[in-house]
């Protein structure tokens, strides 16, 4: 545990080094593959370690099956993106605010008490702010700016709850304390708007699909996944309170997929979907942890397959010509997260499922139905394609690629079932096609998105006093 | 506006630290002839990092919004909203 905290302020450290032109290269590199490494070692060892600092109210670090789980998501999706950055010219910041990335975000999926998860969630944010505005466009730089007011706010919210929390149970340590009644709403309410859930995070929507993709794939893949985490983490704590999340992330799953499959833009379809995925993987938490890898491994490829596409408008698509390499880029993630099986997402869709309640379940198999369709455009109808060149990102791509299907070489149980939902999902979308239309962006904007989040943090409130 | 109303809330967050330690006493915790009930030092000591976050946020969000001002001529968000493309 000391080795690794020393090995992430090793990171932080060889973040300088980005600066140099000389060393990008190379340091990009031999971040991403040491820290595959590592997380591969951690992943193996599958022992759970605790770590705190001497008093009774301290720092405490813990490494366990859901730290590893988002540290080898965190792994693979920064290894995938650093090594797909390589073909475009990046500048020194740039570099050096992916490498703090790395490093903060390890720390955070090892933390385990309320303030140090604090800390490192708005470091991260900062990080991800920073990141987006990166281009120097005023899109992103508007978006980046939602983002911030948005979600600080949130934490100062949460930051709220934990001082009450102290203020009943004396520690900051999770493993050793119980959230009961208002405190719960508080930080519950907080980090659901870090998340990215449908109603509570609606700058979502314009942050990931306005910067560039790569920032993107980093933001689908990771950003949202440190605010689940941190709910995860609490889970334990919150006990019964954490009944309120799968009520909302519910309701999120519906909608995202709703306005997902209304929506033309290539990059907004995906952020859409990323809201309803983060609904989805939090109304079964238990069994569907490893959703959260699959997810972070087939959106962020799909992300980085935006670059290659002709155009951004899918409607517009199937008249371009495209190269096969880049069709099969695009198709095979868009198959994984339609729930193919053999490849990570039916895999994990299967998980998930058996987790859920009863009333859940029609549900979350229409979600599943409903995400099947927003992307069978992708995989089902074919552009006229041709032989092209190979795209020069064609690295990360694989990476990601050999994690999408490496259930190949073992599992998969219910090959059926997951087959009749892709092949529904194909069904929907043929007929459903003519029925779409761009649904408004107005819960989007800044002071109806903050007005919704209040409405809905007071509701969260309400709803874990009573109980 | 928006992001004074931010600080605002994050300043009214630190107060809530700072009364928070002093529950259990006034005195600083340090050991003191006379004193028999001191702050407790462990919120004020994670507060000071809430309070640097805080600056930092609003020194980075003062920043973009001013290159949003220089670009868009205004402060107004439906029409930042409206022009940015959003």
């Amino acid at each position: 545990m000391t080795a690794f905290v020393l090995y992430n302020l090793c990171l932080f450290a060889s973040a300088l080094l980005g600066f140099s032109r000389k060393f990008q290269k190379p340091v990009l590199w031999g971040a991403g593959i040491i820290n595959l490494i590592i997380v591969t070692i951690l992943w193996q060892k599958s022992e759970n370690t605790r770590w705190f600092l001497k008093s009774a109210f301290g720092v405490e670090l813990v490494i366990d099956e859901l730290s590893r789980l988002f540290l080898l998501n965190l792994a693979v999706v920064w290894f995938a993106v650093a090594i797909s950055l390589e073909s475009k010219k990046q500048d020194g910041f740039f570099v050096f605010l992916l490498l703090l990335f790395l490093g903060a975000g390890n720390l955070l999926f090892i933390s385990s008490d309320l303030f140090n998860l604090y800390v490192l969630l708005e470091l991260l944010t900062i990080l991800v702010f920073l990141l987006a505005g990166k281009t120097g466009e005023t899109k992103p730089l508007w978006a980046g700016m939602k983002y911030l007011l948005l979600v600080a706010s949130a934490m100062n919210l949460y930051l709220l709850g934990v001082g009450m929390v102290f203020l009943a149970e004396g520690s900051f340590r999770v493993s050793s304390i119980t959230i009961t009644g208002i405190p719960a709403g508080f930080l519950i309410a907080g980090l659901l708007g870090k998340t990215g859930l449908f109603l509570f995070s609606m700058w979502l929507v314009d942050l990931h699909s306005s910067v560039s993709s790569e920032v993107s794939a980093l933001l689908s893949g990771i950003a949202v996944k440190t605010g689940l985490y941190a709910l995860l983490r609490l889970r334990p704590a919150l006990g019964n309170h954490f009944e309120v999340v799968p009520f909302f992330a519910v309701i999120s799953a519906i909608l995202g997929v709703i306005f997902a499959f209304h929506e033309k833009h290539y990059k907004r379809i995906l952020a859409y979907s990323t809201l309803s995925q983060i609904g989805y993987i939090l109304t079964a938490p238990e069994t569907g942890i490893f959703y959260v890898f699959a997810h972070g491994v087939f959106k962020s490829w799909l992300f980085l397959g935006a670059d290659l596409l002709p155009t951004h408008d899918t409607r517009a698509l199937p008249q371009h010509r495209l190269p096969i390499v880049t069709w099969s880029l695009i198709a095979l993630p868009a198959l994984s997260i339609a729930g193919l099986p053999w490849t990570v997402g039916g895999f994990s869709k299967e998980m998930l499922i058996v987790g859920t309640a009863w009333w859940q379940r029609p549900i979350l198999y229409g979600v599943s139905i409903g995400t099947a369709a927003v992307f069978a455009p992708f995989f089902f109808s074919l552009p006229r394609l041709e032989w092209g060149e190979i795209p020069k990102n064609i690295l990360g791509h694989a990476l990601l690629a050999f994690f999408t299907f490496f259930p190949l070489f073992g599992w998969g149980r219910k090959d059926l079932e997951s087959t009749g939902i892709l092949l529904l999902g194909v069904l929907v979308a043929l007929l459903g096609a003519r029925y779409r239309k761009p649904l408004p962006r107005v819960l989007e904007r800044l002071e109806n998105a903050a007005l919704l989040y209040l409405i809905l943090f007071a509701l969260c409130v309400v709803m874990s006093a009573c109980g | 506006m928006k992001i004074v109303g931010l600080d605002v809330m994050n300043t009214g967050v630190i107060s809530l630290f700072v009364v928070l330690s002093s529950r259990s006493g006034d005195n600083v915790p340090i050991l003191t002839e006379g004193a028999s009930s001191y702050a407790h030092p462990v919120p004020q000591a994670v507060i000071v990092t809430a309070i640097v976050i805080g600056f930092a946020i609003l020194a980075i969000s003062l920043v973009y919004a001013m290159i949003l001002v220089q670009r868009l001529r205004s402060v107004d968000t439906e029409r930042l909203e409206e022009e940015s493309g959003g």
